[in-house]
């Protein structure tokens, strides 16, 4: 039999069964549309609110300041352009960082060519955001400052608490970009002072397409997409039954016996960072190596390329991913491995390997078994090892 | 990338290869070390980035940077072949490789 190892749970993740069952009636028998006024129509609206609910209580908020919307990029262009186009009156400055997500980036490039100043603030070797450059980049004309809770390649953990405390003292929305965090992090919306979170369901087994942004009340927000009274007529659009469904099963399960499999996860995480420390040389891990996502891996292997590992760690059957430029399509490697502070050829040599529910240790151990070949391989055919063992 | 050539009489007898670089990078090179080897040096001449890439069945468009790579990694060591010998080859006197294109530019990839 054919092993197959999936490490890139932070791509995507699978459906979890019990998340599918619930799904499948609202395919075919319970179709109908939430809007409408018979008991087939009721019967979705049910189960909207029943799921708008659980993702209230999974990050301490209250259902009315949950809202669907079609993933998480949708959440975060919402959050970006709804709080620029709805406090433009009051400034046009937006406060962010060099390592968000493309979602985050590219709408705040978008505003500036509309007129929006912009600040990226800088990270550390480890990807930490300084308090201090936020708080001297804030002027009277700031809107929203938006700083995502974990990284998705490096997995760092922002200190969110004391940018929501920042954001609150000096009057500014606080937006958060969650996607990686929902599942893997315990968050408390009011604690943390956040008045704005994006997620995104198939991050946490739940299905695509789906995500939700949460909107503390009497933020002032322009909708994205207009046309219907659904979402209180925030977010315009027939609602995806079950898909919303499927998210409210999803996240449920993700805060259920949350500690145990938190630490299954961290203690899995490190076994693999400590394995692939011992067994190969000149690598280098990137990210906080304590403040750092429960299942998120992510090292630089020297000499080699991120592309042609991955490709070799799919011949023998385990996924991953590489913030290689050769993966992504443009010439540069990824901006977050950059804005720590590497150089372009380290860079290139990244492997991300993020962990889920379903990895175990066996899997751990052929992944290290295969990976310590696999880079000794590719070594030996690269022309920057053969100068480092001359030099030796 | 590197290349290195072992000739004899005027016949490629044996090819290796050293790559920093992606897959197709790696490929490219093997490949092209594959289509020369047992050639004559003007067979050898005659090897086209299209063919590397024809004989790997395509490159995606984005990657077709890698197979004229390989092309240039040969063609640079043959040069080097008939600067060290003395031995004139024919189409090499319009190519005007520097000592970086022996190695895969880091920021071209």
């Amino acid at each position: 039999m054919k092993k197959y190892i999936y490490m890139d749970n932070a791509a995507t993740t699978p459906v979890k069964k019990e998340v599918l069952e619930e799904m499948l009636p609202y395919f075919t028998e319970k179709y109908g549309n939430a809007s409408s006024v018979y008991s087939l129509g009721s019967m979705s609206k049910r189960a909207i609110e029943d799921a708008r609910e659980k993702v209230a209580k999974a990050i301490g908020a209250n259902a009315r300041e949950i809202f669907f919307t079609g993933g998480g990029s949708e959440a975060d262009n919402w959050a970006i352009k709804g709080i620029a186009f709805g406090n433009y009156s009051k400034g046009n400055h937006i406060i962010t960082t060099k390592i968000e997500h493309h979602a985050i980036l590219h709408t705040c490039e978008y505003l500036e060519k509309k007129g929006f100043e912009v600040t990226y603030l800088d990270v550390d070797e480890y990807g930490l955001v300084d308090l201090e450059q936020l708080k001297n980049a804030i002027t009277d004309k700031t809107i929203l400052i938006s700083v995502m809770f974990a990284n998705n390649e490096i997995g760092t953990v922002q200190p969110i608490k004391e940018i929501g405390e920042i954001a609150k003292e000096r009057n500014i929305y606080f937006h958060t970009d969650a996607v990686q965090a929902i599942g893997n992090i315990k968050i408390d919306v009011n604690e943390l002072n956040i008045d704005l979170l994006s997620l995104s369901a198939h991050k946490f087994y739940g299905p695509k397409g789906i995500g939700a942004l949460y909107i503390r009340q009497g933020v002032k927000i322009d909708p994205l997409i207009t046309g219907g009274a659904q979402e209180r007529r925030r977010r315009a659009g027939t609602e995806n039954v079950p898909a919303i469904v499927g998210l409210g099963k999803a996240i449920e399960l993700a805060y259920t016996n949350f500690e145990e499999k938190n630490n299954r996860l961290i203690k899995l995480r490190d076994m693999l960072i400590d394995k692939i420390k011992s067994n190969i040389d000149y690598i280098r891990l990137n990210g906080h190596p304590v403040k750092r996502l429960p299942g998120n891996v992510n090292i630089c292997f020297q000499f080699i390329e991120g592309e042609s590992l991955l490709l070799s760690l799919d011949m023998v059957g385990i996924a991953a991913s590489s913030g290689s430029a050769c993966t992504s399509g443009s010439l540069d490697p990824s901006h977050v491995l950059l804005a720590i502070g590497l150089s372009h050829e380290i860079a290139h040599g990244s492997l991300r390997l993020t962990l889920g529910d379903f990895n175990t240790e066996d899997e751990i151990d052929y992944v290290v078994e295969k990976l310590v070949k696999i880079v000794e391989r590719l070594r030996s055919m690269s022309p920057l090892y053969e100068k480092v063992k001359e030099e030796k | 990338m590197k290349m290195y050539l072992k000739i004899n009489n005027g016949v490629i007898e044996d090819v290796k290869f050293k790559t920093f670089g992606c897959g197709s990078a790696i490929a490219s090179s093997s490949m092209a070390t594959e289509l020369i080897k047992g050639k004559t040096i003007e067979e050898a001449m005659k090897l086209t980035n299209k063919a590397v890439a024809d004989a790997l069945d395509g490159l995606p468009p984005v990657k077709m940077h890698c197979s004229i790579l390989a092309e240039q990694a040969i063609k640079s060591a043959l040069l080097d072949y008939s600067k060290k010998h003395n031995v004139y080859i024919d189409g090499l006197e319009d190519i005007d490789f520097d000592e970086d294109h022996h190695h895969h530019d880091l920021d071209d990839h």
